[in-house]
């Protein structure tokens, strides 16, 4: 029986126990299941070339010993038989493959394998978490199935664009616009003729980036609503009495329009590295808390919050998980020799920072796999909703990497070859990860002026002009940041030379180039100012 | 009466009567929202053929009256079937039926208004038929102008009412089986409305005979396809009481009558007549009342009538069984009488293997090879919650994400719709699997319940047949190898002999080579793995082929029907050769070394009957035993060795191979002479001492053997190691050690002096453990080793050597004492110690080398 039946028969409870009861697993219950799946997982990745490979062509018996005999991978160790998408070397057949950026660009895209069993359960984790949005209260929901969805995520051949096509036949949505018409547009047009269509139809569910939201949202306060073209015509006489009705009201209280005043909201979900400091914002604008939601390329949609949008909770079938504690990680970036230790869920220490490491299961390719991205472990459990599962939420990616908005990943790498192909007369640098006061993330890049430079005309704003044009050149998303989110994601500083060798020299240690901790950038400019008396420009 | 006349009458009252029957039943039926609106659906039905057969009788107030109060409710009849369509399928769609609905209601004052049937009446004439004359009367109306239109609506409609019934088979909402019959009712029902619209066939009740038809139709699809679930809120007793009160009623009515209308025509025998009628219908009332009862129990506790009867069967037969076969087959058919489910899988707990499998199905050939291991979530569900588990439990209960694709895929593939766990002491000793129901309707609440009370009420009875099979299959099968045992091969030799006629039977028996002496140098827990060994090698290279059969010690018989002499020669050696290749064809020095002689003898060729075939094959093996074993002999009357005298073979080790001792010993003496002659010397003390540990002459001989042998393996240590002064350093020391092993490799090449192997292999073994190169420890360590052990120390010790002079035979003795318990057997380096200093064994005495024969 497909969902819409389920719904058609209201059958809510069984619909709540068949999505969501896995909220109800005590930690044990849900070891056992990444246990056990993992366990299939080995036996059908030690029958492969890419397993064998991985595994160092042992065959380990228990999960305990896969974690003693399977190194750390990054994608780099999977890369000659993904990128040509050798099938026969897989540990089951993939039936898709989802493609990615990999280091901004830089290099080629990444491939991923999805078999038959990984999208059931992305679809089965994607409606999860449809109906958690539209949960307020634990075993209520309002997903009723014919809801206008407003979807403002990438397509196929990405991640984002497996929803539209797994959930068809099992829940009737109505995509906004259209799959197939959105297939064809480009990340602007599909959010406009979205918007335009949300107009007519009314929306019911919304998903984006938080950072997209966001954007969306300021312009459209801004404009007064005014933004979008509202013609009466083509709207429905609902949407038009609604319209009126905010128009009304945005008279009378004399405050632009707000989304929530012409969209009542089912549920909304965002996604992406920038959501911790823009719910409240979009809650403010939408009238409804916002379902963060994570997922990857490679391990799909690993995590939901609950029906009080406050932890997010991992989901026991998608993937198996380890944690790497950022002390671990901490000095494995000093030494990369270093073989950090992993811990799994049951081994967390609540209000700690981990990296995840995760293991496909289900015939998936990835093997101890470092994702890159950084949770923290707030409480083991949320006894106030009843739920025995570890509540994370989603810091950053990794120091190593600046994301922003969840658009780009700005490596050392990435840095490094737009300075040099700008052919700036920059002798040291280091970048960090900051906000604005509209909680919006930037690159600030802390530089020394090279010898060649102090003679020419090498001010902040011609390093940041050169810097922008090939950043947009090495990084092809780099340019949708402003175009898209109006963000300016670049600011320059200038500190006076020999700065940084003077803080190895004081210190004994390098300064780390990207994200350095927030002690060592203190320090580095006390030393800028200290040391020339000019400080920092 | 003419037969239209009839038709006019009896087919409204028939109708009528059918339904009002119906409304009874339901009335007193249990409620659910499916029966409350099926019964709106009757109620019009009943007023329509009221009304019509109202019309016909001309009662007050009219014909027209009554007419157009019939034209009202028939136009009720495709609304309220509409609405229950909706309601049965769930798929209730307000604003169609509020559309509906309205529509229904203004046709209704139409009607009322008159525009329908403008006039109406009944002429009454009189028709003769059979000389008789009958009053005879017709139905006249005219029809209105909203007529047609109201009769375009009905159509519309009963069409909307099928379509939506096309589309929920479709979405599997139901199916064809539960509304196929009422569908088929609407078609007839509205064909008869149609006809009323043509005045020369309307003014017969073609309609009412729709109506009719279509109770017949309902009926059919509650009796038989359970579209409604109907169940008597009063007991089955007092709907008997019923029944029987109106077949009294009906039989009184008729002894009555009978007697009334015989009263006066045959004065004189009435009573007799009566009494005799009165009885005939007794006769005929008695089995229409208990068919009555059957009806109303199959009709209206169907479920609950099957069930009953299934358990009724199920206890009674189970109570007569003891074998799991008849059981499992019993449980079978009581599940499939009282639930018809299409397919029944039992599975049954294999301990050995570690999971369930298909023991059995309710087909004749389906029987799918699968298992569910004992860690399947689904099994441990069942051992926590011991009740019937369904398949959407499968996919809403988190506890089951944990399945593995191949397990759900088992399930899927199977169409498993329920499984229903077989406990028997906290033990999950089965699980019984049902795919869907023949009708294709869910499984309820009742249904599971009767499952769950089938499968632990034949639990314990399981169990205890596992238990007899297991005893009954242990009383004919080898604990040890789990092979067939001796009682059985008798047996079956006896049934192979005249099952196969004058075809070929052949009968191969295995002996294996020296098994005491196996027995006796590596224990009997080593003895006993190998027998367990060569069990399965013969188990599974002989597999469906032949029966194979622990004949009795190291004995094997190995049946082979329809094998001729030539396959089972072939096959013997297949066995022979794999025995060989396991135990002897190794790189591990440590191995265990075993051969086998086979004999062959083929029914009827070689023999006549089975003693025969018993005895020559015995023979044949005894031939292969004295040619040299590790060989497979055909009985042939003419093979030699067949009237050998059984006693000629002993456990003797033969003289064959001395020259090949002397061989290699001469080569050692080549490369190293103090080697040579060490090892003469430590052959002389250790067949003295043997001797002295009271061993027989075969040991002694083996002794003496293995001592010449011991250090063969020096001829690999490069000659500056073994005649190096100085001290040897640590990598000179490992190769020297290696001596061991290379001795092992020699030795195998000559198979038949593999008896020497434990003895050589352990003589630079330790009591404590920490010798080479096994690094055994105690009684583990082969008892004829344990005497190289010492011997071999104490020659070293006291001979002279370039680098060092011998220490005299008190330090020698002093030191092997020293040594006790740590690197030497307490027992028997206290035993030497006696001999030398009795002088059993003399120092610097040139030994013999006796012939080994």
């Amino acid at each position: 029986m497909t969902l819409d039946q389920k719904l058609r028969k209201k059958q809510y409870d069984q619909i709540w126990q068949e999505y969501c009861g896995f909220l109800d697993l005590s930690v044990p219950e849900f070891m056992e299941i990444q246990n056990r799946l993992m366990l299939e997982q080995l036996e059908m990745y030690a029958n492969c070339e890419l397993g064998r490979r991985i595994m160092k062509g042992k065959k380990p018996a228990s999960v305990d010993e896969y974690r003693q005999m399977v190194p750390l991978t990054e994608y780099d160790d999977y890369a000659d038989i993904l990128l040509p998408k050798v099938e026969s070397a897989l540990p089951s057949k993939p039936v898709l493959w989802i493609e990615t950026t990999w280091e901004s660009g830089k290099k080629p895209v990444k491939m991923a394998p999805y078999t038959d069993s990984m999208l059931k359960c992305h679809k089965s984790s994607f409606i999860t978490c449809m109906i958690l949005a539209t949960s307020s209260k634990k075993g209520q929901f309002s997903l009723r199935g014919g809801e206008n969805f407003l979807y403002g995520m990438a397509p196929l051949p990405y991640l984002t664009g497996i929803v539209p096509h797994v959930i068809d036949g099992e829940l009737s949505i109505n995509f906004l616009p259209p799959t197939k018409e959105a297939e064809a547009m480009s990340f602007g047009q599909r959010n406009k003729a979205g918007f335009k269509m949300g107009t007519q139809k009314g929306i019911d569910l919304f998903f984006g980036l938080s950072s997209v939201i966001a954007r969306i949202s300021d312009n459209f306060a801004a404009g007064g609503g005014s933004g979008q073209s509202f013609s009466v015509l083509n709207n429905s006489p609902k949407m038009n009495y609604r319209l009126i009705k905010a128009w009304l009201k945005s008279k009378k209280n004399k405050a632009p329009i707000m989304p929530k005043d012409i969209w009542k909201l089912k549920g909304l979900i965002c996604a992406g590295t920038d959501s911790a400091s823009l719910k409240k914002k979009i809650e403010n604008y939408w009238g409804v808390k916002p379902l963060e939601i994570f997922g990857g390329t490679e391990p799909t949609c690993i995590a939901t919050e609950t029906w009080s949008k406050d932890g997010l909770v991992f989901f026991p079938d998608v993937c198996f998980y380890e944690f790497i504690p950022k002390s671990e990680m901490e000095k494995n970036i000093e030494d990369a020799s270093y073989v950090p230790n992993t811990y799994l869920l049951d081994e967390l220490v609540a209000g700690n920072q981990y990296e995840l490491v995760i293991s496909s299961l289900k015939g998936g390719a990835f093997a101890r796999y470092r994702m890159g991205d950084m949770f923290e472990c707030l409480s083991l459990s949320n006894e106030e909703d009843g739920i025995g599962l570890p509540q994370f939420a989603y810091v950053d990616r990794d120091p190593r990497i600046i994301d922003l908005a969840g658009f780009t990943r700005i490596s050392e790498g990435t840095i490094s070859e737009a300075l040099k192909l700008s052919k700036l007369s920059i002798a040291e640098w280091f970048a960090v990860k900051e906000f604005d006061e509209c909680n919006r993330a930037f690159i600030h890049l802390y530089v020394e002026v090279g010898a060649d430079g102090m003679k020419g005309a090498m001010t902040k704003d011609i390093i940041k002009e050169h810097l922008s044009i090939y950043f947009r050149y090495v990084d092809t998303d780099y340019s949708d940041l402003k175009y898209l989110l109006g963000i300016d994601p670049l600011v320059v500083s200038i500190i006076p030379a020999g700065t940084i060798s003077q803080y190895f020299d004081t210190f004994g240690r390098s300064l780390r180039r990207i994200n350095p901790s927030h002690f060592d950038v203190i320090e580095v400019l006390k030393i800028a100012r200290n040391g020339s008396g000019k400080g920092v420009s | 009466m003419p037969l239209l006349q009839l038709f006019f009458w009896v087919m409204p009252v028939i109708a009528l009567a059918s339904y009002c029957l119906l409304m009874l039943f339901f009335s007193i039926s249990k409620k659910d929202k499916f029966i409350r609106m099926f019964m709106l659906v009757l109620t019009s039905l009943i007023l329509w053929t009221a009304s019509s057969l109202f019309m016909k009788m001309q009662l007050y107030p009219g014909v027209l009256f009554w007419n157009r109060v019939m034209v009202a409710v028939m136009l009720t009849v495709p609304f309220f079937l509409y609405y229950f369509i909706s309601v049965f399928t769930n798929s209730i769609n307000t604003g169609k039926i509020i559309f509906w609905g309205v529509l229904t209601a203004v046709a209704i004052v139409f009607d009322v208004l008159g525009y329908v049937v403008t006039d109406a009446y009944v002429v009454t004439s009189t028709v003769t038929a059979n000389g008789r004359e009958f009053p005879s009367v017709e139905f006249v109306y005219s029809l209105g102008i909203a007529a047609i239109p109201i009769y375009i609506l009905m159509f519309i409609m009963i069409m909307d009412i099928l379509v939506k019934a096309r589309v929920n088979i479709r979405n599997g909402n139901t199916t064809y089986g539960r509304i196929g019959l009422i569908i088929a009712g609407v078609w007839i029902m509205f064909i008869g409305v149609i006809f009323n619209i043509v005045p020369a066939i309307g003014k017969y009740p073609v309609d009412i005979l729709g109506c009719f038809i279509n109770a017949i139709l309902i009926t059919l699809a509650i009796y038989k396809y359970r579209m409604l679930e109907l169940r008597f809120m009063v007991t089955r007793g007092i709907v008997y009481s019923l029944f029987a009160l109106l077949l009294t009623c009906i039989y009184v009515y008729v002894v009555f009558f009978v007697e009334k209308h015989t009263a006066n025509l045959y004065r004189d025998i009435t009573p007799y007549f009566t009494t005799f009628s009165a009885l005939l219908v007794a006769v005929v009332f008695q089995p229409l009342y208990r068919f009555t009862c059957r009806l109303v129990d199959k009709m209206f506790y169907k479920a609950e009538y099957s069930q009953r009867q299934a358990l009724k069967h199920f206890s009674v037969s189970i109570s007569n069984k003891l074998d799991l076969h008849d059981m499992v087959k019993e449980l079978i058919e009581a599940v499939q009488l009282a639930i018809r489910a299409r397919e029944i899988l039992v599975l049954i707990k294999h301990e050995e293997k570690a999971h369930y499998y298909v023991f059995s199905t309710s087909s004749q050939i389906y029987k799918p090879d699968c298992q569910i291991s004992f860690d399947n979530p689904i099994v441990r569900w069942l051992i926590s919650n011991n009740t019937s588990l369904s398949r959407e439990e499968l996919y809403f209960q988190p506890f089951f994400k944990s399945m593995w694709e191949k397990e759900k895929r088992i399930i899927s593939d199977l169409g498993i719709e329920v499984i229903i766990p077989i406990m028997s002491r906290n033990d999950l000793i089965g699980m019984m699997m049902l795919t869907r129901k023949n009708n294709s309707t869910a499984y309820t609440l009742d249904d599971l319940d009767l499952l769950t009370y089938l499968g632990a009420s034949s639990a314990v009875a399981f169990d205890n047949a596992r238990l007899f099979t297991r005893a009954q299959d242990e009383a004919l099968t080898d604990s040890l190898t789990k092979l067939y045992n001796h009682r059985y091969f008798r047996k079956a030799l006896s049934e192979q002999v005249k099952k196969v006629g004058s075809a070929e039977l052949s009968l191969l028996l295995l002996d294996l080579d020296m098994f005491k002496l196996f027995n006796d140098l590596y224990g009997h827990l080593e003895g006993d793995n190998a027998l367990e060994m060569v069990a399965s090698i013969m188990a599974r290279l002989v597999g469906e082929k032949g029966i194979v059969c622990r004949y009795g010690g190291e004995e094997f018989a190995i049946l082979l029907p329809y094998f001729d002499s030539k396959r089972a020669f072939d096959m013997a050696e297949n066995i022979r050769l794999e025995i060989q290749r396991t135990f002897f064809n190794t790189t591990d020095v440590t191995q265990r070394f075993l051969t086998a002689s086979i004999g062959v003898c083929t029914y009827p060729h070689a023999a006549s009957n089975a003693e025969e075939l018993l005895k020559r094959v015995d023979l044949a093996m005894y031939t292969a035993k004295n040619n040299g074993k590790n060989q497979t002999v055909i009985y042939t009357p003419a093979s030699p060795g067949n009237s050998l005298d059984e006693d000629a073979d002993s456990n003797a080790v033969k003289p064959a191979y001395a020259a090949t001792i002397y061989a290699l010993t001469a080569a050692i003496d080549t490369k190293d002479h103090y080697t040579f002659g060490h090892s003469q010397r430590v052959a002389e003390y250790a067949t003295i001492l043997a001797g002295a540990l009271g061993l027989d002459k075969s040991h002694l001989e083996i002794v003496k053997e293995a001592a010449l042998l011991h250090d063969v393996g020096k001829i690999g240590i490069p000659e500056s190691i073994l005649t190096k002064t100085g001290r040897l350093t640590s990598e000179e020391y490992a190769i020297v050690k290696k001596h061991v092993e290379m001795s092992i490799t020699i030795i195998k090449h000559l198979p038949s002096l593999n008896y020497v192997i434990p003895a050589v292999i352990g003589h630079h073994e330790r009591w404590d453990g920490r010798g080479y190169p096994r690094g055994i420890k105690g009684e583990n360590i082969p008892l004829l080793a344990r005497c190289l052990m010492i011997t071999d120390a104490f020659d070293a010790m006291t001979s002279n050597r370039p680098y060092r002079a011998g220490l005299s035979v008190i330090a020698a003795l002093n030191e092997i004492q020293n040594c006790m318990g740590t690197q030497f057997d307490p027992e028997i380096a206290n035993l030497f110690v006696n001999l030398v200093r009795d002088g059993a064994i003399v120092l610097d005495c040139i030994p013999k080398i006796k012939s080994v024969s």
